[in-house]
């Protein structure tokens, strides 16, 4: 008797944590994808020398605006180091607050401010990432596309220039790279 | 020979065409290996390297997880007709992309882990898609199937098959020319020795083909007939001489059992060769000699030869009496292996041995018994004459007494005529006197006991020169005296001898102006002599061995006097005193007597230094 009522238990308990954590990988599924897809850009894009303080400087990734991540992107860049610079996060309210940053992950809460933060980084190698397609994002270098329930990313290869980094070509293929006037294809 | 020959040259064919296709399989075998194995690491190495040019392309495309920039980077591998099956897989292991479209997904491994392998005439190689810090992205799947590589094999294969014939046929032909410089000779020198062998001619020689080891070879050969043809006429003269003899000549190994039993030995014992050839020497051993025959072997097998004279028995049961000369046989290198005997019958020496040995007892007797007859006869007729001698005096005396009366009494009453005959009656009779006293003396000297004592000869010779004074009165002599020792004898009859040499050396130096007689002692072969020398008229040698006979006389008595008797009273004393006389002389040169006396050695040494110190001697005139 007492081992019946102690596997139900156990059963009841399976159940009930595996409930919670489905629940918290579907709020949370495509920004772990682009939580992974920030520090995978990291490791193809070159940024300028001066960009470090020195060999052990860190690649700092700012997130400005309201953080979607949760743990996610804390998780992903964890321990990780991409040529001897590991990986930090910050957090940024307004584009001002931004000193030292690698790649820039703007906040659909920005949306609106997105022109007067892209002028504001302009001729900075701060590698931009915005969470929205469209008008708005056009001069920001990479944006993010979910379609069909799939994460992609578009390319502004003429914004990544002006900002003077080099992105791997590998990336720029898989990217759907826009030309320069920043309208989609 | 035809065998023989095909076999020398197939067995150097052979050898040659295994050894050159055996060289030829490995060196092919060996070049395949390494060019298939040097071919299959670089196939290796030519798809590894697509495999990184492919991990590479798609890094980005796994990194973002881009199915479809995945697919179009996979299917370039498309270049390579071999790529059979490609497969991308992300981090965590899963399939992700593959090439053909149309394949199966569950024909690639799950998870697959770097590396290669070749396995089933596939290679496989998993590569790892590093991200932009070595970051591992996900695994790159590459399969390829060999069929380029077993495609070459089978190239290969045949063109190895192709190298070899070709080869072989040409090793065929240069072997089959090249070993008849090696097979030739040796089938010479083989047809040589079966002619040998087969007609046992040793005169036949081989032919010198080559100056190799080939030729030494067949130098050693003909050097061997040589030797060989050498040896068997020696041999065939030695059995010949053997054969020929009249003497058994026996061989036996050192067992005793007979080896070789030649015609002489079938006459000498009865047996046949083919019967003794083979057994034991013994059934012709006397068993009167037990153990000789061991003796004799032991001593022929410490290398001695020897002579034996023995007894052997024939087939017929007869014993025959041999003299055998046993000598020891050896090998070439000196060992002893066997004993040759050398039997002479010596039965007929045997006899004749014996019958000598016969006569010569029957001879000594007859000669003992002759000389017993002698003896006495001598003794009679020395008696006779002694008896007649001393018959004769009283005649004599009568003769004489009666002449002289005649002639003093009754002087005048003859005619001188008558005188002159009565004088050479007197004279007759005084020599007859002379010779019977003389005769008397002899025989008295043969007769009379001896009466030894120790006599010293120097006073004994003054006496004889003492009483000679009469006669040597008026003569100028010179006497040499030396120191003589004292010997034992009797006096009375040494004196006899020196007085008849003196007067004889008196006598016959008559004609000389001055005499010179010396008396002395030496060394004569090894024995101490009397001598007495003079410078007399002396005598020829022819006659020397007349010198000591009764009535023997060299000279004319009208020259010199005498009866003939004095010498041989000389020498009977002489003998009887144990000594010898000889004498020395050529006519006109004098004469030397020498005589020998038992005692004389051993009275001489005592004497010795002064023995013939003529500074001692004294003169008389």
């Amino acid at each position: 008797m007492m081992a019946l009522n102690l596997r139900l238990l156990f059963v009841a308990l399976a159940v009930f944590l595996c409930g919670f954590r489905t629940s918290q990988a579907q709020v949370s599924r495509e920004y772990q994808i682009k939580a992974a897809f920030l520090y995978n850009f990291a490791q193809f894009t070159e940024w300028p020398t001066n960009a470090f303080a020195n060999d052990h400087a860190p690649i700092v990734i700012g997130v400005l605006g309201a953080d979607p991540f949760g743990r996610a992107l804390e998780e992903t860049v964890k321990g990780e180091a991409i040529q001897g610079h590991p990986l930090i996060i910050q957090h940024y309210h307004r584009a001002d607050e931004i000193k030292t940053c690698h790649i820039l992950f703007i906040s659909q809460s920005e949306n609106r401010y997105m022109e007067e933060i892209v002028r504001s980084l302009k001729a900075k190698p701060i590698l931009t990432v915005a969470d929205a397609d469209g008008p708005v994002t056009a001069q920001v270098i990479i944006r993010f596309i979910v379609e069909n329930n799939k994460v992609h990313f578009r390319i502004n290869q003429q914004a990544a220039v002006q900002a003077h980094l080099v992105l791997s070509s590998r990336l720029l293929r898989v990217g759907e790279a826009t030309p320069s006037n920043g309208r989609a294809p | 020979m035809k065998r023989s020959e095909l076999s020398i040259k197939r067995k150097i064919m052979t050898v040659t065409m295994l050894t050159s296709v055996i060289v030829l399989a490995v060196a092919v075998v060996a070049f395949i290996a390494y060019d298939l194995s040097a071919f299959r690491e670089s196939m290796r190495r030519n798809l590894t390297s697509i495999a990184r040019i492919t991990a590479y392309n798609s890094a980005v495309a796994v990194a973002f997880g881009n199915e479809k920039d995945a697919t179009e980077t996979l299917s370039s591998v498309r270049s390579d007709p071999e790529i059979i099956a490609a497969g991308l897989y992300d981090n965590t292991g899963k399939l992700f992309a593959f090439y053909p479209t149309n394949l199966p997904a569950a024909s690639l491994p799950s998870a697959p882990s770097a590396g290669y392998h070749f396995s089933g005439g596939h290679l496989f190689v998993v590569q790892t898609i590093i991200g932009g810090d070595n970051k591992l992205l996900g695994m790159l799947y590459l399969e390829s199937d060999l069929r380029f590589f077993y495609e070459r094999v089978k190239i290969y294969s045949a063109i190895a098959a192709l190298i070899m014939f070709g080869s072989l046929i040409v090793a065929l032909v240069l072997s089959n020319r090249l070993q008849k410089r090696i097979s030739d000779p040796i089938v010479t020198l083989a047809e040589t020795a079966r002619r040998v062998s087969e007609r046992r001619d040793y005169s036949v020689r081989a032919p010198r083909l080559s100056p190799d080891e080939l030729g030494v070879l067949t130098d050693a050969f003909n050097e061997m007939l040589t030797r060989i043809e050498q040896h068997a006429i020696t041999s065939a003269f030695l059995s010949a001489i053997v054969e020929s003899s009249d003497d058994a000549i026996i061989g036996k190994d050192l067992s005793g059992k007979v080896v070789s039993w030649n015609e002489g030995a079938e006459r000498m014992f009865g047996y046949t060769a083919p019967e003794m050839v083979g057994t034991s020497i013994e059934r012709i051993l006397s068993p009167d000699r037990p153990g000789e025959e061991r003796r004799i072997l032991e001593n022929a097998r410490r290398g001695e030869t020897r002579l034996y004279e023995t007894v052997r028995i024939k087939k017929d049961g007869r014993p025959v009496d041999l003299s055998l000369a046993v000598s020891p046989i050896r090998d070439a290198q000196g060992t002893i292996v066997g004993v040759s005997s050398i039997a002479r019958d010596i039965t007929e020496r045997k006899r004749f041995e014996e019958q000598i040995l016969k006569l010569n007892a029957d001879l000594e007797h007859r000669v003992q018994l002759r000389t017993a007859e002698l003896t006495a006869a001598n003794q009679e007729l020395e008696a006779f004459t002694y008896s007649v001698a001393h018959d004769l005096r009283a005649p004599l005396r009568h003769i004489d007494a009666f002449t002289r009366i005649l002639q003093e009494d009754f002087a005048g009453s003859f005619p001188p005529e008558a005188a002159q005959l009565l004088s050479t009656i007197r004279r007759g009779s005084e020599n007859m006197s002379h010779l019977v006293n003389d005769l008397l003396n002899l025989a008295h000297v043969g007769r009379q006991e001896m009466k030894k004592e120790m006599t010293p000869l120097n006073p004994l010779i003054q006496e004889v020169i003492v009483e000679m004074t009469r006669e040597t009165a008026g003569r100028d002599i010179e006497w040499r005296v030396a120191e003589l020792p004292t010997i034992e004898g009797d006096p009375g009859l040494l004196k006899q001898v020196f007085a008849n040499l003196l007067s004889n050396a008196v006598k016959y130096t008559r004609p000389r102006a001055k005499t010179v007689i010396e008396i002395g002692l030496r060394v004569m072969n090894d024995e101490s002599v009397i001598f007495v020398r003079d410078n007399g008229v002396g005598f020829n040698m022819k006659y020397a061995d007349k010198l000591f006979g009764v009535f023997q006389r060299l000279h004319r008595s009208e020259e010199f006097e005498g009866t003939g008797v004095g010498l041989a009273i000389v020498e009977r004393v002489i003998k009887r005193h144990g000594g010898h006389i000889w004498a020395e002389s050529e006519v006109d040169q004098g004469a030397t007597f020498y005589f020998t006396l038992e005692g004389l050695d051993t009275a001489q040494k005592s004497h010795a230094p002064r023995a013939t110190d003529v500074s001692s001697s004294r003169t008389w005139k």
